[in-house]
């Protein structure tokens, strides 16, 4: 079959499209990949104070992230000891503790096992509750970022992450940060389409805004440069000049308030392994996170940060900066899923096989290099090539 | 009921209530069919100069308002202007209101109104997109009722597709 013939390139170039539709591989990935890496899971404004709490899933699992009365944040399995019931029911609260609501068992927002009802019903068993505390999940922060990890046995987070933190340590981490704005979304499409989205700039074409306002994504050389990361994470920034052109767009009234080690209108992407991006505009952050639920539908969630204690007047710049191209009313949003939903309607029907990363370009931001490193990373912790899906290497 | 037109003991005075009262009707109803057709510029048209537009939603997981689109009518002029330039969803849009409560107080009004929007693939087939209310300030210019303000408050937080149009 012509569309099955694989491209007359190196196999670090070209993608087997089978990847994003295998629901095996799919499940694979959730073990291999979700399973043992870090995760971000929220910002830490978002459990601000001793008792506040946030629920996500982690790899499939349901997980409480909650920072306790001596200020530390933890997370754990939302899962009673008990019978199994999810201890908390709410995307994010308060609390002093958590009741599970089916049987009364009481745990501390430290995990541990505060009361069961009807004690006196365990006596006979000497029920050692000391050990019966919630699961706890690893939990760690790097510049106001929540990443939580399954495995115990992982390497620490900023050893995972190593420099790909270079670009967003200072914005982020040396202002208070809050989250200003969230929306979410179920998109038609394999998970890794949505990272591969973003990560490359080739696409900027896509977008009417980008096309005036990106001028070093279109020209032949660029300031901007891609960085490439061990563990599979990659972004791009400038060390010169590679502003967004706002006024060549004729977008108005988003300049000023640049976060700390920002120059006015500069721009910079980290995209870290598995599944988050973190996309700085002078004054603004949008953190994209993922929660695959199958092979064809992806959860993603969407955040805005800016600086905590803006006043009205600054608080409304960064909103407008932020909407005006990464609210679901945005200019560029919509087109990017509109993209990425039409890959996965053609790509599931396997007419053509492969897909290809093969643009080399002396690391300009068009240059497919980070997506290669990016699938290389996915092919090493699944122990498959991703150019063959269906040869397994172990 | 509540409202001023309903309170009128003059004659005279409950008949302009009357017909205030429905001309602010048929300006919402004006907005659900102008957007349906996208004829954006006599939407636009329905806006008082100093109008504001904002598209937003509670959201539980920060557990604040969080606003998705704010933009004063200078902006959204020139947003709409640039719908066409944009690759978008290929679905049409079919606005279904309820009837408003609305709030007469003078040449200013407010309205709070449930919508829904239906939207219907190029294949045929439709579903419900968004559910929501609108919460909408008006003012009486030069006998015209005009948006002082339109505030699309959605209930439905996870969308199909996104949107290049306002709601």
């Amino acid at each position: 079959m012509y569309g099955h013939l694989r491209p007359n390139l190196p196999d670090t170039h070209y993608i087997d499209n089978r990847i994003y539709t295998d629901e095996q591989i799919f499940r694979d990935e959730q073990a291999h990949i979700f399973g043992k890496v870090w995760q971000f899971v929220c910002h830490e404004s978002e459990v601000a104070m001793p008792g506040d709490f946030r629920c996500t899933q982690v790899a499939g699992k349901p997980v409480i992230i909650v920072r306790g009365q001596d200020g530390q944040i933890r997370a754990f399995f939302n899962v009673c000891r008990h019978r199994g019931a999810e201890v908390v029911r709410e995307e994010s609260g308060h609390a002093s503790d958590f009741t599970c609501f089916y049987h009364h068992w009481s745990y501390r927002l430290d995990g541990t096992l505060q009361s069961v009802a009807k004690p006196a019903g365990y006596e006979a068993v000497k029920l050692d509750t000391a050990q019966l505390g919630l699961v706890p999940v690893r939990a760690e922060l790097v510049a106001g970022l929540v990443f939580a990890c399954l495995d115990p046995d992982a390497p620490s987070l900023r050893e995972f992450l190593g420099g790909i933190c270079e670009p967003f340590l200072q914005p982020l981490g040396t202002v208070p940060m809050e989250v200003f704005h969230f929306h979410k979304a179920i998109i038609h499409t394999n998970w890794k389409l949505w990272q591969d989205n973003n990560s490359e700039r080739y696409h900027s074409m896509l977008h009417a805004s980008n096309r005036k306002t990106l001028p070093w994504v279109m020209g032949k050389t660029s300031p901007m440069k891609l960085r490439i990361f061990p563990n599979g994470h990659s972004g791009y920034w400038s060390d010169g000049e590679a502003t967004v052109n706002y006024e060549k767009g004729g977008y108005t009234g988003v300049t000023g308030g640049s976060l700390p080690g920002m120059r006015d209108n500069e721009m910079r992407v980290a995209n870290l392994f598995p599944d988050l991006m973190i996309n700085i505009r002078s004054n603004v952050v949008r953190l994209d996170r993922m929660v695959p639920l199958d092979a064809g539908r992806t959860l993603v969630e969407w955040r805005g940060l800016g600086v905590k204690g803006d006043d009205e007047d600054m608080r409304a710049m960064r909103l407008r900066h932020h909407n005006m191209f990464w609210g679901p009313a945005g200019r560029n949003l919509p087109e990017d899923v509109l993209a990425v939903e039409s890959q996965m309607r053609a790509i599931r029907s396997d007419a053509v096989r492969y897909s290809i990363l093969a643009r080399e370009e002396d690391m300009n931001p068009t240059d497919d290099a980070n997506l290669r490193a990016y699938y290389q990373e996915w092919g090493r912790r699944m122990g498959r090539s991703p150019s063959h899906a269906d040869a397994v290497s172990k | 009921m509540k409202g001023a037109a309903m309170s009128q003991e003059n004659p005279q005075d409950l008949l302009r209530a009357l017909a205030d009262r429905q001309a602010v009707l048929d300006l919402m109803h004006a907005t659900a069919d102008l957007l349906d057709n996208e004829e954006l510029d006599e939407w636009l048209e329905l806006f008082d100069e100093g109008a504001e537009y904002e598209l937003g939603a509670y959201s539980p997981e920060i557990r604040r308002e969080t606003s998705w689109w704010k933009v004063d009518r200078a902006t959204l002029g020139k947003q709409l202007a640039e719908v066409r330039q944009h690759v978008r969803d290929p679905a049409r849009r079919r606005h279904v209101l309820g009837l408003p409560l609305i709030y007469l107080n003078g040449d200013r009004a407010r309205a709070v109104c449930a919508f829904s929007i239906f939207r219907t693939l190029p294949d045929g087939t439709s579903s419900l997109y968004v559910v929501g209310r609108y919460e909408d300030g008006f003012v009486k210019k030069a006998g015209r009722w005009l948006y002082a303000s339109h505030k699309v408050v959605a209930d439905t937080r996870v969308l199909d597709s996104f949107t290049h149009l306002p709601l």
